[in-house]
């Protein structure tokens, strides 16, 4: 199987709602995604994800726009010309065809021979885990065992790319973590160019070379877990990847590589090459829980704070403190240092100073 | 023009299916609805305003200045009012006590039993057995009671056969309502220190009370088109709408006469077809729950009240069961009121010279069954599952023919198919249309019903696995809706054996149904063979609706027979 790239440019697609009118479902949405990656679509529910995936696959029609699959361009496509796998939320399992039957379908509507049908029905149901439910009914298996069957009955028609929407939700938490890494490993042996929505930003890091965080229609940014966690380019998405903080901020000095904001008592030095900050101007600053470190004792450079909520988590403790009326969030990993601290206990807050963010976008 | 065309290519041409195959049943489904819905109607509009070319009021100002149709449209009025309250009240009354007073398994299957069988019987079975029982010679009123002076024609037995015939469409209407409303919302108020009769006055009333409106809107459509209960029952003192436009029409050979009072029915007819469909079905309170309630011992009454209940509901099902019985009794003796010796005459007369009439119906019941469910699933499929243009005004089109009072239907077929183009009156095939676009509408329904329950989603699949729309349709939807579809079809086959107010005016000597050969036994004041038909016509019923049962438990599959459709018409 030979895998392709998707190619999504200035996606619209827009939606006539009964109370709320016209809805901007997808706004000017641009994507490539290099062929045999995994590229998923995260964002919160309403943001356009599902949509965006469906008019890849050709249920929807996008308003403007064009869609290529590899050197194709699908845009106007039907459906069943486009050569995709989907799986789908609630699996769409044929429920008066058997296992067998359902996986076999594609392969049946292609035309392809008996002999090779029932073999390549075998090996994928063999691959995913199934062997010996053939004459079995989706009612009668888990929810588990349908998903893979929706998943096989996807691959099994060797499709140009694989789309999958929010696949795992109707599993248990165990379940799931278990089946996204099967999910990522087939996709990884069979090249398959994928797209997976999820609004679950852990599952987003687990199983993506890259990830799209959209918002209101838009894409915010795209990148790996790694870029959007430590480089967010908004605060929609350093909110939205992980937990961060956000300070009130005054800009004292604005110069072209770095800027001086004071915060509370102190002032703090961020390199920054966004323009368009001015002395005297107030802004956010935002840093991450981690990268608050708590003292016994205020040092010079170091905010004071009062401990208002401690809770132990076994690896890691996460303090609540109070900071000139402000609620800062701090998580600990060091289990024997946290035992020092205690709640109503006043403490001294450092902030790591390269770890500061300022942004001009709020992405959303 | 090019802006013209780029509208005309924006507004209409994107918003055309892309299958061809869709494309091609839409254009072919509108054929058919302004063919067999649209024009005919459109002729009862055209004779009753026209008049030398003209548009004109006075056909109708003519047809209400005697004095006897103004009575028959008052008439209609005040019976469909009356049915309507007392249906509804008998019928509030059964499901109550169904739902709400801790009945057995057994004691409410036999309730459910016997109220279907009114719903499944051929149209004069009541007003026969009525005449049976109350007529001159009645074995109640003569027999048990020694009167030979009650008149058993007029309002009130119209009235209490309607409403003996009609009130389980209210029943079950009710009964779905009544079991919608969750009991620990009644619980609560139990709870909150309310005495039962103030539970059931400011709780279960008042959520019932959409419920109620409904039942009176149907009762009240289905009275007003009644014809054969008035037909036997009314008597020359108390005319209505129907059966004056019938008697217009066969036996004055006024047509625009009897096309005017039609259209006089359609206007009432109408108003609460919209009433019914665009205020009351959208007025159901929905009761808001969190997660399903645990089970609750219902406690609306006291053990004693439903007992009495209970026992009120028994007398009134064995009453309909008399009813049949005496109907079976008087198909297998001599000469009832007269002469009680067992024989099995009338059924010789039945299977011998009334044979054409079983052939004929049970010919056209069949055919009429098969295409109405291939019209029914195509239509509720494209209606429910595929966005085009003109697809809401084919979904209400699709529904007038079984919507309006079956007179209107046949009155318009009997005009619009006599003179060319289309000359097809005394044919099988007139019969056919009239039952396929009448009685296909239960086949749109049950489709709909069925397409609702089957997420999107899993057609999308197919679509993705490489099927077109056809082999989607064939290979998926249709598999998935067959055992619904399959009692559908039963529905169309029941009340095509059941039908008289729209095919009286399509039979001919060629073609003609045993319904109107029990009308012409009862002219003929030979009932003996009319109750005979009409046993026939019970039996038949039986083994459909049996057959159904036995194929939707082989496949397990979704939507029981719903009996509210099978509304003897």
């Amino acid at each position: 199987m030979e895998a392709i790239g998707i190619h999504l440019n200035n996606i619209h697609k827009t939606f006539l709602h009964r109370v709320k009118g016209e809805v901007k479902a997808v706004n000017n949405v641009n994507l490539n995604i290099e062929h045999a990656k995994l590229v998923t679509l995260l964002g919160p529910s309403g943001c356009g994800k599902t949509t965006t995936l469906r008019m890849v696959a050709g249920f929807e029609q996008p308003d403007k726009g064009t869609i290529f699959l590899g050197e194709e361009n699908v845009t106007n496509l039907l459906a069943n010309k486009r050569n995709i796998g989907f799986v789908f939320q609630n699996y769409a399992l044929f429920p008066h065809l058997s296992i067998y039957e359902n996986v076999a379908y594609g392969l049946k509507v292609q035309g392809i021979s008996p002999q090779e049908e029932k073999k390549r029905v075998n090996e994928i149901l063999a691959m995913v885990g199934l062997t010996g439910y053939e004459a079995q009914f989706p009612h009668q298996i888990s929810g588990g065992e349908q998903q893979r069957v929706a998943l096989a009955r996807a691959i099994v028609i060797r499709p140009k790319v694989l789309l999958l929407d929010e696949p795992l939700s109707n599993l248990d938490a165990k379940l799931r973590v278990h089946t996204r890494s099967e999910i990522r490993r087939l996709q990884q042996s069979l090249n398959m160019t994928s797209i997976y929505v999820t609004h679950d930003q852990e599952e987003a890091m687990a199983i993506s070379d890259r990830i799209a965080i959209m918002n209101k229609g838009k894409i915010i940014q795209v990148g790996s877990a790694e870029e959007l966690y430590f480089q967010p380019n908004s605060e929609f998405v350093a909110k939205f990847i992980g937990r961060i903080n956000s300070l009130p901020a005054e800009v004292q000095e604005a110069d072209d590589s770095f800027i001086l904001v004071k915060i509370f008592s102190h002032t703090y030095k961020i390199s920054t090459t966004l323009d368009g900050i001015k002395p005297q101007q107030k802004m956010n600053v935002f840093i991450r829980p981690e990268f608050v470190q708590l003292s016994k004792q205020a040092e010079e450079n170091e905010l004071k704070g009062i401990i208002t909520e401690k809770v132990f988590l076994g690896e890691k403790v996460e303090f609540t403190v109070d900071v000139y009326g402000h609620t800062l969030n701090i998580t600990s990993y060091n289990a024997v240092e946290s035992a020092k601290y205690l709640l109503n206990q006043e403490v001294g807050v450092c902030l790591a100073e390269k770890e500061l963010k300022i942004f001009t976008e709020k992405g959303d | 023009m090019p802006a013209f065309f780029n509208v005309f290519k924006k507004k209409v041409l994107t918003k055309l299916p892309k299958d061809p195959a869709i494309l091609l049943s839409i254009i072919v489904i509108w054929f058919f609805l302004l063919l067999f819905i649209l024009f005919p109607l459109s002729k009862i509009f055209i004779l009753t305003f026209e008049k030398s070319g003209h548009f004109t009021f006075s056909n109708i100002l003519e047809i209400l200045g005697k004095r006897n149709h103004l009575q028959a449209f008052w008439n209609s009025l005040l019976l469909a009012t009356l049915v309507g309250l007392s249906g509804t009240i008998l019928g509030f009354f059964f499901a109550f006590t169904s739902v709400r007073a801790n009945l057995s398994k057994g004691w409410s299957k036999f309730l459910d039993g016997t109220i279907i069988l009114p719903l499944i019987s051929p149209p004069f079975t009541t007003a026969i057995a009525m005449i049976f029982s109350f007529g001159r010679r009645g074995l109640i009123t003569y027999n048990l009671l020694g009167i030979n002076t009650f008149n058993v024609y007029g309002l009130h037995s119209v009235l209490f056969a309607e409403t003996i015939t009609f009130f389980p469409i209210a029943y079950l209407t009710l009964k779905g309502v009544l079991a919608g409303i969750d009991p620990t919302v009644e619980d609560m108020a139990f709870s909150l220190g309310s005495s039962r009769g103030r539970v059931f006055r400011t709780i279960t009333l008042p959520l019932a009370i959409p419920g109620l409106a409904n039942s009176f809107l149907l009762l009240f459509a289905a009275s007003l088109a009644d014809f054969a209960t008035p037909l036997i029952l009314a008597g020359s003192r108390f005319p209505v709408l129907p059966t004056e436009a019938f008697l217009q029409i066969t036996g004055l050979f006024d047509i625009r006469g009897g096309a005017v009072l039609s259209f006089i029915l359609l206007v009432p007819a109408f108003s609460v077809f919209v009433l019914q469909r665009y205020w009351v079905s959208r007025k159901y309170y929905v009761t808001i729950t969190g997660k399903a309630g645990a089970q609750t011992q219902i406690k609306s009454v006291t053990s004693r009240t439903g007992k009495i209940f209970l026992t009120v509901c028994i007398l009134v099902s064995v009453s309909i069961l008399y009813f049949y019985i005496l109907l079976f009794y008087a198909s297998i003796v001599k000469a009832f009121g007269a002469n009680y010796q067992i024989t099995l005459k009338h059924y010789t007369v039945v299977f011998t010279e009334g044979l054409k009439a079983i052939k004929d119906t049970l010919f056209i019941a069949t055919i009429g069954m098969l295409l109405g469910g291939v019209y029914g699933v195509v239509v509720g499929y494209l209606v429910s599952k595929k966005t085009f243009i003109s697809r809401s005004a084919m979904e209400i089109i699709s529904m007038i023919n079984y919507s309006l009072p079956g007179t209107i239907v046949g009155i318009a077929y009997l005009i619009a198919f006599n003179n060319p183009p289309i000359m097809i009156t005394g044919t099988a095939i007139i019969i056919i249309a009239c039952y396929v676009f009448r009685y296909g509408a239960t086949g749109i329904r049950t489709t709909v019903a069925i397409l609702q329950q089957i997420d999107p989603s899993i057609e999308e699949a197919s679509f993705s696995l490489g099927a077109n729309a056809t082999t989607t349709f064939k290979r998926i939807t249709i598999p998935l809706i067959l055992p619904g579809l399959f009692s559908g079809l039963g529905i169309v086959f029941i009340r095509s054996m059941t039908a008289i107010s729209a095919t009286i005016f399509l039979v001919s000597i060629n073609w003609t149904l045993i319904t109107v050969r029990i009308l012409d036994k009862m002219t003929e004041l030979e009932l003996g063979v009319a109750a005979a038909f009409s046993t026939l016509v019970v039996v038949i019923v039986f083994i459909v609706i049996i057959f159904i049962n036995l194929f939707l438990r082989l496949f397990r599959g979704p939507g029981a027979i719903d009996m509210s459709n099978i509304l003897g018409g």
